[in-house]
Order: C-alpha cells, then structure tokens, then sequence
C-alpha cells in the first residue's frame, strides 16, 4: 500500500493555513462561497498533495458551511427547502464530476485535469462574473435596494411555466411556485463544478439568482446549504479512503469560523447591489489568475511549443499572487462595508433616540404646563 | 371595577419605577454573560486544539491506516471535524458579540 504524504505541522504553517482560512472564510460567509479556491493551491504549495489538499478542503467547508448556514438561518436569510433539494441534485453532480476528472487523468494526466479546470473555471467566471458585475452596476445606477427586490425577467418566465407533479413552492421566491425540473440540473451543474473547480456557489448562486428568481443575499444564504450537503458528501468519500488531514483541515477551520461569521454579518448591513459587486469583481479577478496559467497548462500537454522553465515559474507565481489579491480584495470590500455599515446604523439608532428623548421631555414639559 | 382601578394604575406607577432598575439589571447580566459565555466557549475551543496537537501524530497514523484497507476509524475526521464547528463556531460567534460587532436587527 501506498504512503499518505502529511504534511509536517510548524509554527509558519499553522499562521499561514489560519490566515488563508480567516479571508477564505470572510469571503464566503459574504458571497456563500470562494475561499477553496486560494485554499487548495495554498496547502499544495506547503506541501500536501493535490488529492490530501481537496480532501482537506472539503472537511473543513462542510462544517463552516453548517455554522455559516445556522448563522443566516438567524437572519431569516436561508431558504432550508431550496438549499436541501439543491444539495442532492448537487450531490449527484459530484459524483459525476469527480468521474469526468478521473477519465480525463487517465486519458491526459495531470496536465489534462489542470487545462480542464482551468478552462471551466474561464469560461464560467467569464459569463457569470460579466454578468453579475453589469446587474450590481445596473442596480446602483437605478438606485434599487433590498427592499425593492425585482425578479429578473427570465426567472419570471421560468416561475409561469407550469409543468404538473413538478411544481413546488419556496420561501425565497415570495412562495411562489418553480417546477423541480429547473433546480435539478442547477443543482447537478453546482456539484459538477464543485466536483471540477471546488467552487460550485459560482454557478449555484448566480443561477438562483437569475433562473429561479431568489434575491441575492437569500440566494448567497441558501448556497452555504448546498455547500454543506455537497461538503459533508465528499468528505465522506474522501474519508473513506484515508485522505483527509483533518489537522489541516481543523487548523483551517480554526480561521474560517472568525471570518465566515463576520461575512454573514456583513451581509445585514449592505445593499444587494454590494453583495453583487463583490462576487463580480472576485470571480474576474480569478478568471484573470487563470488565464495568465493557461500557456502552461497547453505548452505541458504539447499544444503550443515548450516555454521556457524560468517564464513557467514566473506565470506560477503571478497567477497564485492574483489568486491571494482576488481573496485580500475581498476581505477589504468586506470589511469596509462592515464598517461603513454598522457606523451608519449607529448614527441612525442614536438619532432615533435622541428624537424620542426629546418627544418624552416634550410630552413631560406640556403636562407639566 | 372603581376599587380595582387605584390598584391598576399604582401597580403600573411602581412597575414604571422599577423597570429602568430591572432593565439596566437584565442588561449588565446579558453583558457579563456575553463575555462569560465567550470566555467558556473559547476555553474550550483550545482545550480541543490542545488534543489535536496532542494527538496529531495518531490522527495521520489512522488516516494512512484508513487508506491501507482498515476502515473501522474513517468517519474521526467527520466526528472531529462536527465537534469543532460547534464548539468554535460558538465561540466564534461570542467572539464577535462581545467586541460589539453584531448583525443589522
């Protein structure tokens, strides 16, 4: 039998693994996923092998993804019903996923599974990023608030299509009625994607969003129940076979929780439109990442001619700093939004009282008089 | 109902007294718990990183045994993995109560 390559604990390590954790987990507690996608790289790169670093990531998403979830929960934020119907087409996805992936090593190698990966995750955040950016901008231009939830045109097409036996109602869509057979393959394509690229709220939240009509924060919300089913799933395949390091995984966990719980506060203080430019901007600053990896994925699989070993290294490290600025530019939007937020709404509270006060001396004044 | 009345409206006299002193009172008790309960979730959460890093070295010994055919432990990772969410999850959340920061009610 083969040996497990664990990494050794150290004090550099566990920092470094804390802080990723904390802005990975900022950052999903905020737009209900990202985070895996620096996570993953960030553990190769200290020296755990590909499959112990996606088993590791799972086992540490499933559990923040509850505690996130719970969280939201709170703020009447998650739809449980959509999340967990979701979460089992998603599941099968998955499965299905980690298929296409094992076919494709056997066929290509390595190099076949990162040209893959990197190709979905380009042309995915390129639709959805654009898209979501132009709606967030669109948004702030027409001065629309949370409030004032508008259900896009194409999922009001898709909420008056009445197929019977399939229809069912959610909370999140003002109970309005969605055949299961248009959430069956946005949940498939979540797992998939999840399975490919372990960031599926790339494709699940937006398509709440937009196909079934779910607002954003609700939409981001009910993403972190998908993720849960999905994390809890894969971790129990991954455990199954001995590959996950739950210290990592745990140490990891250890950060994310501080920053998955400030995420989801975040989101009580921001407009629906933040929310979107946020997500926007992180998914194209990925897709950027990503893109700047591509010549050597296609010049190790002989597609384009040899490139030189110095030009490799240096497009490795430009692409995994754009993959930390993608997570650091976050964590700041977010956490100025935080602030902004709460500040505003302190001077609001405290207006508000000042003008009771003075209401109750005035009552106080004419009584008296 | 003329006698029951002057009880009425001196009860609610004595009830508007009291309930700034009962307030404030609910309120520094909501406060100390807040820290209290931060203080004893966190505690607790190190405790359990404590054994982690205790016992580390036996965790990677029943993962590479997982692996080599034995699979009688393969679902620790998921025991540990619930148990710590909960425990620091709730210290977490006590964490950033007791510095103030809050959700939007």
């Amino acid at each position: 039998m083969d040996a497990i390559n664990f990494i050794d604990l150290n004090f550099f390590t566990v920092v470094i693994l804390f802080v990723v954790g904390f802005i990975g987990g900022m950052v999903s507690g905020f737009i209900g996923s990202g985070g895996a996608f620096v996570l993953t790289p960030a553990m190769m790169s200290l020296g755990a092998s590909g499959i112990v670093a996606v088993a590791s990531n799972m086992a540490h998403k499933f559990p923040k993804a509850l505690v996130g979830s719970i969280k939201r929960h709170k703020y009447g934020q998650v739809d449980i019903k959509l999340g967990i119907i979701m979460g089992v087409f998603a599941e099968a996805g998955v499965f299905y996923g980690k298929e296409v992936m094992t076919g494709i090593r056997a066929l290509h190698g390595n190099a076949g599974t990162d040209l893959y990966v990197s190709f979905v995750f380009i042309v995915v955040l390129a639709i959805v990023g654009t898209f979501v950016l132009r709606d967030g901008m669109r948004m702030k231009r027409e001065g629309k608030h949370d409030d004032e939830h508008v259900t896009p045109r194409f999922a009001q097409w898709i909420q008056s299509i009445r197929i019977p036996g399939t229809m069912m109602r959610f909370s999140s869509i003002e109970n309005r009625e969605v055949s299961i057979l248009f959430i069956a393959p946005i949940g498939f394509a979540t797992g998939m994607l999840a399975a490919s690229i372990a960031v599926g709220g790339f494709i699940g939240v937006p398509a709440m969003m937009y196909i079934i009509g779910v607002p954003a924060i609700r939409a981001t919300a009910t993403e972190l129940v998908v993720a849960f089913i999905m994390g809890l799933g894969g971790t129990m395949f991954y455990a199954w076979e001995g590959f996950v390091d739950i210290r990592l995984a745990m140490i990891i966990l250890a950060g994310s929780l501080f920053g998955v719980q400030l995420g989801a506060i975040g989101t009580t203080y921001v407009k629906e439109y933040t929310v979107k430019y946020v997500m926007g901007m992180i998914m194209i600053i990925v897709l950027v990442s990503r893109l700047i990896k591509l010549p050597v994925y296609l010049s190790e699989l002989e597609v384009i001619s040899a490139l030189n070993p110095a030009l490799i290294d240096i497009l490795d490290k430009l692409s995994f700093a754009t993959l930390a600025f993608a997570l650091i530019f976050g964590m700041v939007a977010i956490s100025a939004a935080l602030i902004k937020g709460m500040m505003e709404h302190r001077r609001e509270t405290a207006a508000e009282h000042a003008i009771r006060e003075y209401e109750k001396d005035l009552a106080v004044t004419s009584a008296e008089s | 109902m003329q006698k029951t009345e002057p009880a009425h409206s001196e009860e609610a006299a004595l009830e508007a007294e009291q309930l700034p002193t009962t307030k404030g009172f609910m309120a520094t008790l909501k406060s100390v718990n807040k820290y209290r309960c931060a203080a004893g979730f966190g505690a607790f959460s190190i405790v359990l990183y404590a054994f982690l890093y205790f016992y580390n070295t036996d965790l990677t010994h029943i993962a590479q045994a997982t692996h080599d055919g034995e699979k009688t432990w393969f679902f620790v990772p998921i025991v540990i993995a619930l148990v710590f969410s909960i425990i620091h999850g709730s210290f977490t959340s006590h964490f950033w109560d007791a510095l103030g920061v809050k959700a939007k009610s």
